[in-house]
């Protein structure tokens, strides 16, 4: 199996008048993690509904190995494109693996039978993420990293050559934030599913991501590897704010710290800003 | 870590699967069960009652002195009504309640039905209107209301909530107008008005329920087909999406069966109220949460109908329309509500 | 802060709302006052001014005098009902933080009906005394009820699902009505045209008995204005600021029910009134209920008027009640309200 590609040409979408996308154009490189971050209200998560068909855009296409999203039939797409959105819904009571199931969803057709395959999908994804124990247990009952991972459960048993998350770390304390992040490099690196997703972290992003997408009003600011993207210069740009970048030493790669107006030493100190309150010159 | 599961898991996952669709099916059979007996105790007793063989005798074509006409004229036209309308109700308020993720959204409660009634109150009181012209009457108000109220809550696409809170509207302003309609009405009237106000299988003919065999075949297979389109819109409708239902198209055909059958059943026994409000919550009760209890419910439905019916009929010191006893259940239904959510603190 | 207000600053940015509101409050007066007018001049016989300031002198010597005499009581009653409505509405949106509510979509009409039928039908009630205390009684239940129902699961209690309990208790509480009514031909036709909200039959001698439970609840209701501005916040916030989040809320909603109440114990119920007030008053003075719940009584009453003089002139030569013009009137601006507001907030 060949990874599939994904671009978008030329996107312009949005909910009002005024477009969140203005002209967007990006290659999400197949195989790989992308990463996409930006400051709030950026069109991060408009992009994603875009990629995955959830938001039709007013000018451009997105296309998947050639073939624009949009002549594809619903069903065919959901085989090779799966989506967790931010909040998603579950219904009161239902056990962890009758959610899981409603990923078979796009593999069944209107009259065929549950089959082998499908409890062998199930049991795949639910034993991917760790969650085979929880099986019998009511979604609601779970804490909210389990939660999480039962999502990526059902998205998985779906199948897909590429996986879209929306801040799949949102809500989830630092640990569960790593554990969500390892599993999706497990997948990425056992199955070798493309995976794309929105963050709000950027030294997570940097450091999970293979190739980060920085976003600013609608449009590319800077893509490529996190070195290349993870700069003083393209944050202060992107999020306006003044910052450090060093070598995170646990693995190699660049993270930031934010430079702020207060408790800063004298080398950090941003140019320009308010001295001390306690009145030592900057 | 390894990411292909072990077969036995897998063998699990598929036991699991079976079992709990055995257990579906044993369920689905005892609430058949009751239906029959419901059925039964609706064709037996009227102001005499007649021995369940006699019954048989009488269906069957047999003469049964005293009881044949009875039988065969009054008694199994009004089970039939009472059995296909109930199951109309359950299964269009099932699917209203699963479709807006709301165990209170049923079409009773957001106006889908008060079009209906409406059209009927105005066509009866206001217009000197009898027979099969309210029926028509009834279905067609029926769904343009329904319309109207999608077309309202469309913004970009339709929300469940705005379509809720749109329907709570509109029927408020139906239910002044039938109150107002009903205010002017000469009491000779009033009987058949209230019909339309609270429901009733008063009077049942066999002509009457072949409209609502129709319907219910036609959408009610339709919604069948769709049961696992039903079942992913359970969870966000970004969700469902992601897993490839076509929303669009596959909300409308839904919106459209459940109306379809909510508004034929109005038309020809009035709302009865509350029977597609309770048979969701019930089935999904007695089936557990695994997936939306489409059959059941419109079997519940029906035993709600006949067991309503033959309690406001034969068990009450006045004879009520089946709709007021339906009615009065919803009211403890939605203390029991609150009990147990103050109990189990939190989920309802 | 010191020195003169430069054009522009917050102070003088202040002054020039208050302004506002004091114009405004001008213009709601005149318009009250005008659609008095209007009431007691139109309807199936219309009358001159001077037959207007013979019959409010008291002469019954004409027709036309005679006309006025009836229409006066008449025109108290729907501005008292007006008032206590609009009041009402903009103190349980405030209440329960909830724009949707309203009496009528709320269910408390509905449990004051159920009462007030029960009443007639087991105790014989016929004193109008009597109506009014089981009318309060029963909106006070069914209000409880609706927000008890309305907080089940998660969320707390939101305006989708508060607007589902209130129409679920509304249906439960109109069956059991039916149920009692059915079998009772004497008290159906009573209860028939009371159903229908109105205020056509007014009387000095209806409208003095509810004069006290109106001037308890009004006094409650403006006494809340400050704590519904806190509880506005939150109930976190509110509590954060010195609130007594429950004192609070229960006095607030025991002043709406009283008037509520009173209002359906005379009228019967009259919907919509309360929830499209206090969302027009908001557009004229803001969201400070110091300011809103004297604006909400006001605009009330004359929205009530002129629903019922409307009521008289389209359906000539006979009437078409209160009720049924507000919510004519009611339903369009709910409509409009949930579709301005983003799904999320629901």
């Amino acid at each position: 199996m060949t990874a599939p590609t994904l671009q978008a040409l030329g996107l312009r979408a949005g909910y009002g008048a005024t477009p969140i996308l203005k002209d967007l154009t990006l290659a999400l490189p197949p195989g790989g993690i992308s990463a996409i971050v930006g400051a709030n209200a950026c069109g991060k998560s408009t992009l994603l509904r875009c990629l995955s068909r959830l938001l039709r855009p007013e000018r451009g296409q997105v296309v998947l190995d050639g073939r624009s999203v949009r002549d594809m039939p619903t069903r065919d797409l959901a085989r090779r494109l799966g989506l967790l959105p931010q909040a998603p819904i579950a219904p009161d009571g239902i056990t962890v693996a009758d959610l899981v199931s409603h990923g078979r969803h796009p593999h069944q057709g209107l009259l065929s039978r549950w089959t082998r395959a499908d409890d062998a999908a199930v049991a795949d994804a639910l034993a991917a993420t760790r969650t085979a124990e929880l099986a019998e247990r009511a979604v609601d009952e779970l804490s909210g990293g389990q939660r999480q991972r039962v999502w990526i459960a059902m998205a998985l048993a779906q199948e897909t050559d590429i996986l879209l998350l929306d801040e799949p770390t949102t809500f989830l304390d630092i640990a569960h934030q790593v554990e969500v992040l390892d599993l999706l490099v497990d997948l990425n690196r056992g199955r070798g599913t493309t995976v794309v997703m929105v963050l709000h972290d950027l030294n997570l992003a940097a450091r999970y991501a293979d190739h980060l997408i920085a976003l600013r009003d609608g449009q590319i600011r800077a893509a490529g590897t996190p070195a290349e993207v993870l700069t003083e210069e393209i944050v202060q740009q992107v999020f306006g704010l003044s910052c450090v970048v060093i070598e995170d030493p646990t693995s190699g790669r660049p993270m930031m710290l934010p430079r702020g107006r207060h408790r800063m030493t004298q080398a950090h100190r941003a140019p320009g800003r308010d001295p001390e309150p306690d009145g030592t010159p900057p | 870590m390894s990411l292909t599961a072990p077969a036995p898991l897998a063998a699990r996952v598929a036991s699991l699967r079976r079992a709990r669709s055995r257990g579906r099916c044993r369920i689905a059979a005892l609430i058949g069960g009751l239906l029959a007996v419901g059925i039964t105790l609706t064709l037996s007793v009227g102001h005499s009652v007649t021995p369940p063989l006699d019954v048989v005798r009488a269906l069957t074509g047999g003469d049964v002195p005293g009881a044949g006409f009875s039988v065969r004229e009054l008694r199994l036209p009004r089970a039939v009504l009472a059995t296909l309308a109930g199951m109309s109700f359950g299964l269009g308020g099932v699917v209203f309640q699963t479709l807006l993720r709301n165990p209170l959204a049923s079409p009773d409660i957001i106006g889908i039905s008060s079009g209906a009634s409406a059209a009927a109150v105005v066509a009866i009181v206001l217009l000197g209107w009898t027979g099969a012209a309210v029926s028509v009457a009834a279905v067609l108000a029926g769904l343009a209301v329904a319309l109207l109220i999608y077309l309202l809550a469309w913004r970009d696409r339709v929300s469940g909530a705005r379509l809720i809170l749109i329907g709570i509207g509109i029927s408020a302003m139906l239910e002044s107008i039938i109150a107002w309609v009903l205010s002017r009405a000469p009491a000779w009237t009033l009987q058949e008005a209230l019909r339309w106000l609270t429901g009733s299988v008063n009077g049942a003919t066999v002509d009457q329920a072949l409209p609502v065999l129709l319907s219910l075949g036609l959408f009610g297979g339709l919604l069948l087909g769709l049961r696992r389109e039903i079942g992913a819109m359970r969870l966000s409708d970004d969700t469902a999406a992601a897993l490839g239902v076509p929303l669009l198209r596959d909300k409308a055909l839904v919106i459209l069966a459940a109306v379809g059958l909510i508004a034929v059943a109005t038309a020809v026994t009035g709302p009865i109220a509350f029977v597609a409000f309770l048979s969701g919550p019930v089935a999904a009760r007695v089936t557990g949460p695994g997936r939306a209890p489409l059959g059941t419910a419109a079997l519940i439905g029906a035993l709600l109908v006949l067991i309503g019916d033959f309690v406001g009929q034969h068990l009450l010191p006045a004879r009520y329309p089946v709709g007021v006893v339906t009615g009065a259940i919803g009211a403890p239904y939605l203390l029991y509500l609150i009990v147990r959510a103050n109990r189990q603190g939190g989920h309802a | 802060m010191s020195g003169a207000l430069a054009p522009g600053s917050p102070q003088a940015g202040l002054r020039g709302v208050r302004h506002a509101r004091m114009a405004w409050l001008f213009v709601v007066i005149c318009a009250l006052a005008a659609a008095c007018l209007l009431s007691v001049g139109i309807g199936t016989r219309s009358v001159g001014w001077a037959e207007i300031a013979g019959g409010l002198r008291g002469h019954t010597d004409t027709l036309g005098h005679s006309v006025v005499a009836v229409r006066v009581p008449r025109t108290v009653m729907a501005v008292l009902a007006g008032a206590a409505l609009g009041l009402a509405g903009a103190v349980m949106q405030g209440v329960t933080r909830n724009p949707l509510a309203d009496p009528g979509i709320l269910g408390v009409n509905a449990g004051a009906a159920m009462a007030v039928v029960l009443g007639m039908a087991w105790f014989g009630m016929a004193r109008l005394e009597a109506f009014l205390w089981t009318a309060i009684l029963g909106a006070g239940l069914a209000a409880c009820f609706v927000y008890a129902v309305g907080s089940l699961g998660r969320g707390g209690a939101t305006p989708l699902k508060l607007a589902l309990a209130g129409a679920a208790t509304s249906i439960a509480a109109s069956s059991l009505t039916v149920a009692v009514m059915l079998p009772r031909n004497d008290i159906a036709g009573g209860v028939r045209s009371w159903q229908v909200g109105g205020v056509g039959g007014a009387t000095y001698d209806a409208i003095l008995p509810c004069l006290p439970f109106l001037a308890a609840g009004l006094m409650l209701c403006l006494a809340s204005a400050r704590s519904l501005n806190l509880l506005a916040l939150g109930d976190e916030a509110a509590a954060g600021l010195g609130a007594r989040v429950d004192r609070a809320r229960a006095g607030a909603a025991l002043g709406a029910v009283l008037l509520c109440g009173a209002t359906t114990a005379i009228c019967g119920p009259i919907g919509f009134v309360g929830l499209v007030v206090p969302h027009l008053c908001r557009l004229l003075v803001g969201v400070d209920h110091r300011w809103l719940l004297p604006f909400s009584a006001l605009t009330g009453a004359i929205l009530l008027l002129c629903a019922d003089v409307l009521g008289r002139v389209v359906a000539r030569p006979s009437e078409m009640d209160v009720g049924i013009v507000t919510a004519f009137v009611g339903a369009p601006v709910f409509i409009w309200i949930v579709r301005q507001r983003r799904v999320r907030d629901l």
